[in-house]
């Protein structure tokens, strides 16, 4: 299929951020860096996540992010056992995450495993992060997404 | 020893009054405990698991009447599976991670005792799906409590004391338990679980008094591991000769095989068999483990005494879709093509209700429970194979690509919800998932203790693949086993993934995850009752007597397999899962925490 009118998702994900920080009232330094998964996610139709692929290098992230869903929720958005990623990714940074990931959380009513010792997570943790960060951005919706460069 | 035991009441220190029975051979002590239709004394109330009971006081004139006559919170907040024990005037209530019993006075529904383990709470990230557990069993005044860490406890049922402590696994290197345990002459029973992170299944037999190991015999491996006879074991009636798990894996795969052993157990006296099935073969990539994988997903037929395998018959070889074959198997005389067979009633996860002799492992039936099954066309019933349809063929669209609208989904047309089986309409009750997935297989690492899924999937409802319109996510069935054919079906919003109970009142009992406890007439499956209780409900529903009077008695609390999967979309998205609304609904309905709720008539 060709796809003439690909938007790269940069501009969109800026948009986002500024809405985001935009309510928390604090332009920070974070806009001026780029999202981490700048340069890996093109949308057919701005604004419709539906029509949005990815690059290799983010569905190794979301292949990571496999380990997760049986307690996180198939799309990330929580479940019974473990809270919503999505929300999560807006509240810790990065430093945060990665300590989380690789040491585990106990939690009020669940315990998180450390991943530090699993190539499975480790080896894609920037992909993860990216992922996650996209779709906690809301730049991406839930579930598998077909890659662009394929 | 065919009469209900002798009792003798003592008095202990708490001042509640007890009963202990007096020296008897376990086999004896379970039957009669089983036989006597006011207790409900294992997981399907019989061996046979039938989860029939002859009670009627309740039945399809009066149950719309039915009414709350005490709840009980267990302050556990995670799935509650499986459902409570009732002895004589004393209920036993297990929960899920850490484990608590409880022993109930059922006179005034005071605590008689409670027992917590000190667990390891490094336990839980090594449950793969939640940290259920399905139940205790009990004999010679001993309650048997499968602890999630692996630790098989014997409790002196009357103060709640550790008898003795047995390890059965390693939750270091990803084994946990989470399956009821049985008891069997002087042995208790108890398998394994760990599929998701290479945990080689197994099925181990216990001494009751002791908790001496008596034997254990493995899904995969060498023969004498496996307790399979080359030449008296057989596969199809006939023998399944040497090496039949070594030479169905690459190299030295079956020792991270899975085949792990978390469902029920059920146990003919007669023919002295008891039998289980096996779960998935590890890595959920098919592609990197050629060949059949056995014996992963597989009903097994031991000799209770020696553990020697009678007989196998794997539902799904080479599995690409994760669909283990733990489900219960349903012991029943029923009259097949004019005669009568002692057979064995297994609802798979794959979407086939199968039917076997149980004495010789014939194939009888395999029909699909679920008409949206699409993976196969058929068993042949010469083979025993499933016909695997290439479009969904997990393994032959390889890996990096997504297979897509395989039904059932992962959760399979059925997961450990058990089935119930009445005598008096001869139809089984089975409690379904109607959900279907993409599956994307990955090439993981495998590394000791941690998860090895290897595969992407979405799971949505099958009117998403059927095309008719539908979006419910359940159905609750009649089935009929000798016919293999539906008999009625009621659409449920969301998975039933609660056991089923029927009883001679010409009922069936059954849980829903929006938390209704539903009583449809066993005939029609018109619905004659529902209440609402606290949370979903994916425990199994029992009922007994007390003072002369019938009780109906559920553990609600959502979570479970179930609760990953309904929660999914919570945000509301347009886009992939959150797309249909059915999935929405779930926490609108319902939150976390354990809560038994008993029901009688007025």
């Amino acid at each position: 299929m060709l796809h003439t009118s690909w938007i790269n998702v940069a501009g969109l994900a800026a948009g986002a951020v500024m809405t985001a920080t935009a309510l928390a009232a604090s332009a920070t330094a974070e806009e001026a860096e780029p999202p981490p998964y700048d340069g890996h996610i093109q949308c057919e139709i701005e604004g419709d996540l539906s029509t949005c692929q990815i690059d290799l290098w983010l569905t190794r992230g979301y292949r990571a992010f496999s380990q997760c869903q049986v307690c996180h929720g198939l799309t990330g958005a929580g479940s019974t056992i473990g809270p919503s990623l999505v929300q999560k990714l807006r509240q810790i940074d990065l430093d945060r995450f990665m300590e989380v990931v690789v040491n585990g959380y106990e939690g009020q009513i669940g315990v998180m495993p450390g991943w530090g010792t699993n190539p499975n997570v480790m080896n894609y943790i920037d992909q993860l992060y990216a992922y996650l960060k996209a779709r906690s951005d809301g730049v991406l919706p839930g579930g598998r997404l077909n890659r662009y460069d394929r | 020893m065919t009469t209900r035991i002798l009792s003798l009441i003592v008095s202990v220190a708490m001042g509640v009054l007890v009963a202990v029975p007096v020296s008897v051979s376990a086999n004896d002590d379970v039957k009669a405990l089983s036989a006597d239709v006011n207790n409900w004394a294992m997981w399907g109330r019989t061996y046979d698991g039938s989860r029939y009971s002859p009670l009627s006081e309740i039945n399809a004139g009066n149950v719309g009447d039915l009414q709350v006559a005490w709840t009980f919170s267990t302050g556990v907040l995670r799935g509650h599976e499986g459902g409570p024990l009732v002895i004589g005037g004393t209920m036993y209530v297990h929960t899920p991670f850490p484990n608590k019993v409880f022993s109930i006075n059922l006179a005034d529904q005071t605590i008689n005792w409670a027992y917590v383990p000190v667990q390891d709470p490094a336990t839980i990230p090594v449950m793969c799906c939640d940290t259920v557990y399905r139940g205790l069993a009990y004999a010679e005044g001993k309650i048997f409590l499968q602890q999630a860490d692996t630790t098989l406890v014997a409790l002196d049922a009357n103060t709640g004391k550790v008898i003795w402590s047995v390890v059965n696994g390693d939750p270091s290197a990803g084994s946990t338990n989470t399956n009821a345990p049985i008891v069997i002459n002087d042995k208790v029973y108890t398998g394994i679980s760990g599929g998701e992170f290479g945990v080689r299944g197994f099925l181990a037999a216990y001494n009751i008094n002791d908790g001496s190991l008596a034997w254990k015999g493995y899904s995969t491996g060498p023969d004498d591991e496996m307790l399979i006879d080359p030449e008296m074991t057989t596969h199809m009636m006939e023998p399944v000769g040497p090496n039949s798990s070594l030479d169905s894996w690459e190299g030295d795969q079956w020792k991270i095989g899975g085949g792990t052993t978390w469902g029920w157990f059920t146990y003919d006296p007669d023919l002295n068999l008891v039998y289980y099935g096996t779960g998935n073969p590890s890595t959920w990539n098919p592609v990197v483990r050629p060949g059949d994988n056995k014996w992963s997903m597989t009903i097994f037929a031991r000799d209770a005494d020696t553990g020697m395998a009678r007989w196998v018959y794997q539902m799904t070889p080479h599995d690409e879709w994760d669909y283990d074959g733990v489900n219960e198997g349903i012991l029943a005389d029923i009259e097949i093509d004019g005669a009568m067979r002692k057979v064995i009633v297994h609802f798979d996860r794959n979407g086939f209700g199968y039917t076997l002799d149980r004495v010789t492992g014939e194939l009888l039936v395999a029909e699909k429970y679920d008409p949206a099954t699409n993976w196969a066309t058929h068993v042949d019933m010469e083979t025993g194979r499933p016909q695997v349809v290439a479009e969904y063929s997990t393994d032959q669209q390889g890996e990096d690509v997504n297979t897509q609208n395989v039904c059932p989904a992962a959760l399979g047309s059925k997961d450990q919800q058990p089935a119930a089986y009445s005598p008096r309409t001869g139809l089984f009750y089975v409690p379904t998932n109607h959900v279907c997935m993409d599956y994307e297989p990955f090439r993981v690492e495998y590394v000791s203790g941690q998860p090895y899924v290897g595969a992407t999937l979405s799971m949505f409802p099958a009117g998403r693949v059927t095309g008719d319109g539908s979006d419910n996510l359940g159905n609750f069935i009649a089935w009929d086993a000798a016919k293999g054919e539906i008999v009625w079906s009621v659409p449920e919003q969301f998975s039933v993934w609660s056991g089923a109970l029927a009883t001679a009142g010409d009922i069936v009992f059954y849980g829903t995850l929006d938390g209704r406890l539903k009583a449809v007439d066993a005939n029609s499956g018109e619905e004659l009752y529902s209440f609402k209780t606290p949370s979903g409900i994916i425990g199994n529903v029992n009922t007994w007597t007390f003072e002369g009077k019938q009780y109906v008695g559920v553990l609600s609390g959502v979570g479970g397999w179930a609760g990953i999967g309904m929660a999914a979309g919570l945000e509301g998205d347009t886009d992939g899962l959150g797309a249909v609304g059915a999935y929405r609904g779930l926490n609108q309905h319902t939150q976390l925490g354990g809560v038994l709720t008993v029901f009688s008539l007025p």
